[in-house]
């Protein structure tokens, strides 16, 4: 482990309390998930739409998109994931900014990939979306059917169908992932789209939690994709594709464990905050949630730091998503049964964190999906070892 | 709490030790390491030992009582010893009637939890080498999904507890630390509960092979014990429980 680079303490701080902001939208928004419109102001929302940095923040570089010049841009998505999460789930993730795609685009991006995408965002509040998911092959990339067939001059058509894409329904741009006509497994591409290019529809799905997130179903009829906009073409041919693909997924999966930690951190503290005389097994019941927040917390910090110092060891992240996701679970079920029957119904933030928490699970990968990836890890010796 | 980092040094070589060369080995180690003169005992005088180590302790005593020859190590009554241990090598002592007996050195408990954690993982190297061994309907039964799973759960309980130990050890503070100040005797209870729990998913792994006295099962059983004798006494327990 190492020590925090003072930067980031104090950006971490600072988000920390734009975080409870987001609080204040949390149940607005779940009733109506385009109730983000009334909050774009907020400094979290700003900050996350690229409009506004902490103090201390830290860049490698003035260019849009840089990251931190401490160099640990995995641990810091997570402290900032967990903060704003911890804040409202839904209202971080409703929230318009580069998101996932930024990371995507700091992997697979060229410069002037980069400066388009943040160029665009950088114009007014502006969503983006990550089309991965497929309705009947989830997000085993070696099994997409999305197809991208070559024109002949670089560029492609996008033909294909996604589902639970994020923000796609009110998104500019995003970045979609498909299988190039005619190649094997590995043969998969990430393109940046312009969602009002002809041929691309976005459907919202309503879901049972995280409604801020707006999840979509995606169709795309012969989008056209330009050269310029497919990712990864600027590297050698051994750093494109599922090399970078993996690398990115490394990233984004402590940020998820992150926003696991938030919502579990935001039911256990509105408990503590609610019910200030915990007694004998209460009080033994609510510090026993604690610990397990805290111990999925260590896991996920140092699998943040372990993707940082080496993007390819994506284990211990799997092991902190699985385990993060499941504590939020464990502690949005029982956080109501600190205040009784009909609690629920009672404290709708209550009911909210125990929907949300269901969908952090999905996300990145189930915990089953984690789980194989873990074993996989540990027979071939990449974890464990010491 | 921060471990002292001696401690936790001589807490990670146990754990090093107990996964390579077993758990009288680390014992010994940690033991030599943490309470050289007298023999650790826990909050009811109870105490899991290598054997060499009680004579050695034996000697010790003997030479400081002029004239007094060593007690034999094996003699039950006046020491309690049990010659019956759980692995060949180690005596288990029960307290001494009439005899306040010596505290466990400071941290003592978390030491132990790495050389548990050590020897729950070396549960874990025996329980691969022998699943990947054993073949059912043609392939090996490491490569049966549900063995998988169990194994994948396993090592994520081994990945957290290995961090929580850390995080005690460096007593870190700030946004990286832990959020809220820990109750260290339910914390080490509770930790010491979860290796128990991870062995208990590794033995069910093993099937019978686990509960053979020359299988792995035993250092396992031994590494309970080593909870018990050790662990957090409970209000009332040193009272209604003697």
């Amino acid at each position: 482990m190492i020590s925090l680079p003072a930067s980031l303490a104090t950006a971490h701080r600072e988000v920390g309390r734009w975080a409870d902001d987001l609080r204040q939208g949390a149940l607005e928004l779940d009733r109506d998930p385009d109730a983000i419109h009334r909050h774009l102001d907020l400094p979290a929302v700003r900050f996350l739409a690229g409009h506004q940095v902490p103090a201390d923040w830290d860049r490698e570089s003035a260019v849009p998109g840089s990251g931190p010049a401490h160099g640990l841009a995995t641990l810091e998505r997570v402290l900032v994931s967990e903060e704003l999460a911890r804040g409202d789930a839904g209202m971080m993730l409703a929230s318009p900014g580069a998101s996932m795609c930024g990371v995507l685009l700091g992997v697979l991006g060229s410069p002037e990939q980069r400066a388009w995408v943040h160029g665009r965002l950088a114009e007014r509040p502006r969503w983006t979306c990550f089309a991965l998911t497929e309705p009947e092959r989830g997000s085993a990339i070696g099994e997409m059917t999305s197809t991208l067939t070559p024109v002949g001059d670089g560029s492609y058509v996008l033909d294909g169908e996604k589902r639970y894409v994020g923000n796609a329904a009110r998104a500019d741009l995003g970045a979609v992932f498909a299988r190039v006509a005619g190649t094997e497994r590995l043969g998969v591409l990430a393109v940046l789209v312009d969602t009002s290019d002809p041929g691309f529809h976005a459907e919202p799905l309503p879901t049972v939690g995280l409604r801020g997130a707006q999840l979509t179903r995606v169709r795309l009829d012969g989008v056209r994709v330009p050269a310029e906009r497919v990712l990864g073409t600027h590297l050698p041919p051994t750093r494109r594709g599922m090399w970078s693909i993996v690398h990115v997924f490394n990233r984004l999966r402590p940020s998820v464990a992150a926003i696991a930690l938030g919502i579990a951190r935001a039911a256990h503290d509105y408990v503590g905050e609610h019910r200030l005389l915990l007694r004998g097994p209460e009080r033994e019941a609510y510090e026993e949630l604690g610990r397990r927040i805290d111990a999925a917390r260590s896991l996920t910090y140092r699998a943040a730091l372990a993707v940082d110092r080496r993007p390819s060891a994506g284990q211990l992240a799997s092991a902190a998503k699985a385990r993060a996701c499941e504590v939020a679970e464990e502690v949005t079920l029982r956080a109501p049964d600190f205040f009784g029957p009909g609690a629920r119904i009672d404290h709708p933030l209550l009911d909210k964190w125990a929907r949300d928490a269901r969908g952090v699970e999905f996300m990145e990968g189930t915990r089953n999906i984690q789980k194989l990836n873990l074993f996989q890890g540990l027979h071939t010796g990449k974890v464990g070892r010491n | 709490m921060t471990v002292p980092p001696e401690v936790r040094e001589h807490g990670e070589q146990a754990r090093t030790s107990a996964r390579t060369d077993g758990l009288v080995p680390a014992l010994t180690l940690l033991v030599r390491a943490l309470s050289p003169k007298v023999p650790p005992r826990g909050p009811r005088g109870h105490a899991v030992l290598p054997k060499e180590l009680l004579e050695e302790f034996a000697a010790e005593e003997a030479a400081t009582r002029e004239g007094a020859r060593p007690e034999a190590p094996s003699s039950a009554g006046a020491t309690g010893v049990d010659d019956s241990g759980p692995l060949p090598g180690l005596a288990v002592l029960r307290p001494v009637p009439g005899r306040t007996a010596e505290a466990a050195p400071p941290a003592w408990g978390w030491a132990l939890a790495w050389l548990r954690l050590g020897m729950s993982e070396r549960l874990r190297d025996a329980c691969l080498a022998h699943l990947a061994a054993r073949q059912s309907e043609g392939t090996s039964l490491l490569m049966q999904q549900m063995v998988k799973g169990t194994l994948a759960d396993v090592l994520l309980e081994h990945l957290e507890i290995e961090g929580v130990l850390d995080d005690l050890a460096t007593g870190r503070t700030g946004p990286l630390g832990p959020l809220r100040p820990a109750d260290d005797d339910r914390h080490l209870a509770g930790l010491q509960e979860q290796i128990t729990r991870v062995d208990r998913a590794l033995l069910r792994l093993l099937g019978a092979h686990g509960f053979t006295a020359e299988g792995p099962g035993a250092a396992a059983h031994a590494s309970e014990l080593l909870a018990d004798a050790y662990g957090v006494a409970g209000p009332g327990t040193a009272r209604e429980g003697a």
